[in-house]
This record gives structure tokens, sequence and C-alpha cells, in this order.
């Protein structure tokens, strides 16, 4: 089967977990809005590679600041600032900094390219994690679909003080922060809805405190201000 | 009680073991997460294992969603998290130059 079948795993997956992890994957498959689907299925295998890089491993944190001439090995065809930022955003995301941004679009990437690229590593770490976590492999990678990207830059975003601009209207600023480009905004949160209470029908057979225990943990573990 | 020592006596039901399991999910440490896992069934049952690990995954994304693209806190987020961010010592993962 291409994608994910969790009837194999070590524990019961939800039919909702299921079917949104294999969207993504689905759709990380197709076209974007900046980046084709052989584009995007390597930003997923650069993703799952970069805990490797020993770059990554030998470099600190602090030096994140300053990229210049650093090149990771491997790299999937991408160019270097997307590589960069995958290894960024995978290895050491609560230690990124303006500059290390301002960088990477310095070096040639379109802040909406680079928004969608963070949808995509991120949904992959979603899938990959889950997907890992209740005892199985790393899902396959379904075939890439033809097709060339469709450019989408919402008009509908403000300077709200983020690197990007964000979605005008919204009470959480975490919700908001992908609206640039729909499609990577529908991305992420296609694959995060069933993790959390983003919808009425949403059940853990954990109580609220121990959601939000594991939530909270995971957050502080990833140095996460926000 | 999340960045620090954990235990049961926190005041959430199997504490100690949910922390222990974010961490070894979120962490990739897979060896570490089987045996937790494995106590979990015993302990939590299968279904809220999976819960934890579902919410544990869909966290390690949405912590490099927020990161990533650099946004602020909101008033709500701030609002209702004062105490919490204190306590936590939550304040200190703004690194310098991060805007």
């Amino acid at each position: 089967m291409i994608g994910i079948d969790y009837s194999g795993a070590a524990l019961p997956v939800g039919s909702r977990a299921s079917a949104a992890h294999n969207n993504a994957l689905h759709a990380i498959a197709a076209p974007g809005a900046w980046w084709s689907g052989p584009e995007r299925l390597a930003i997923v295998q650069e993703a799952r590679s970069a805990p490797e890089c020993p770059v990554c491993r030998r470099r600190a944190p602090s030096t994140f600041a300053a990229i210049g001439g650093i090149e990771h090995e491997g790299g999937n065809g991408l160019p270097p600032e997307a590589v960069e930022a995958i290894h960024g955003i995978r290895n050491d995301s609560g230690h990124l900094t303006r500059r290390w941004f301002d960088h990477v679009i310095a070096a040639g990437m379109r802040p909406e390219a680079y928004v969608e690229l963070v949808a995509v590593v991120a949904s992959s770490v979603v899938v990959d994690t889950f997907a890992r976590g209740v005892g199985l492999g790393l899902p396959d990678l379904p075939p890439t679909q033809p097709g060339a990207p469709a450019p989408e830059s919402s008009k509908a975003v403000v300077d709200a003080g983020a690197w990007v601009p964000i979605a005008r209207e919204g009470k959480f600023n975490i919700l908001r922060s992908l609206a640039i480009v729909p499609s990577a905004r529908d991305l992420f949160f296609g694959a995060f809805d069933t993790s959390y209470y983003r919808a009425p029908e949403t059940r853990f057979a954990l109580t609220r405190p121990q959601v939000e225990l594991v939530a909270s943990r995971v957050s502080a573990m990833n140095e996460c201000f926000y | 009680m999340v960045t620090g020592s954990i235990s049961d006596r926190a005041g959430v039901p199997h504490a100690g073991l949910l922390v222990e399991l974010a961490e070894a999910v979120a962490g990739w440490r897979w060896k570490e997460a089987a045996a937790l896992r494995n106590r979990g069934c015993r302990e939590l049952g299968p279904q809220a294992t999976s819960d934890a690990i579902l919410v544990a995954s869909g966290f390690n994304g949405i912590t490099r969603v927020a990161d990533a693209i650099g946004i602020r806190l909101d008033p709500h987020t701030a609002e209702a998290s004062v105490a919490l961010r204190e306590n936590l010592g939550l304040n200190a993962f703004a690194p310098p130059g991060k805007w």
C-alpha cells in the first residue's frame, strides 16, 4: 500500500488520524503553490535524513545566526538555501532567528516558498513521528503527481511582527501563521488537526490535563517560545 | 512541572509516564519509545497510549511551524499563559535575535 497502513501498528489508530495522515502524504506528492510534487517529496526526504547530518551535529545552536558558507551533506537535488531551511527547521527550530530567516530569503527563496517548505517539513514530522511512535517504519511516500506549481500569495495577510505576513484575521497567531499560502496552511492543519482539539468531534482517551501535559512537554522539549 | 522533574503527585494521573513517552517520541528515541509504549499499554491502556503519541506527534510539528514563521505571542495566548510561562521558564525559549 502506498502511504500508511496503520493496521499493523502496535496500538489502535483512529480512522480520522489515519485518513488525515494519508491525505497529507498524498497532498505533499502533488504540485503545491511554489514547489512541484517531486520537489515536495525531496523536502520530505531531506527532512528525514536531516537528523543524521554531521554538519548540524557539529555546529552549536548559536551558529545558526551565521550560516554563510555552511553546506550540508545530501540535499536531494534541492537548492542550498532550501536544504539549510529544512535542516534548521527539522533539527533546531527553537534556535532559529530572524537573521537566519533573512539569510535564507537573501539566498534566493521567496517568502511564500519558504512558508510552503515549512508546512511540508512540519507535516512530514507529524506523520513520521506518529508512524514511528506506534511501532511502524517511516511511511512509503506516494508517487509524485505531475504538474507545475500554481503560485499563491494571499492578500488577506498583515505584518504582525512575524518573519512573514500572517492572516489579517484570527485569534491565535499559530492559526494565522501559514495564511500567505492557503494550500500550505490547509496541508499542515489537515495533518495536525486530529492531534488536538481543533474539531468539535475530537475525543481522546486521555483527560484534558493529560493532553495539555503531553503538548506542553513537547513544546518545552523543542524550546518553542510560542 | 513541564520543564522540570515530573511526579505523578503533580495532580495529573500518570504524569511521569506521559512525559517520558512524549519526550521519547518527539525526540525520535524509538527503542525507549517502544518500552514506554508497552508500559503505557499496561498502565494507561492501548488507546490512551496511542492518543498520547498522536498529541506528541502533532506538537512535534506545530512547534516547528511557530518557530520557523517567527510568530509573536498573541494576546489571547499570552494572557492565558502568564503564570505558566513564568513558572516553567518558557520565556527563556525566545533566543536573542529571534525577531
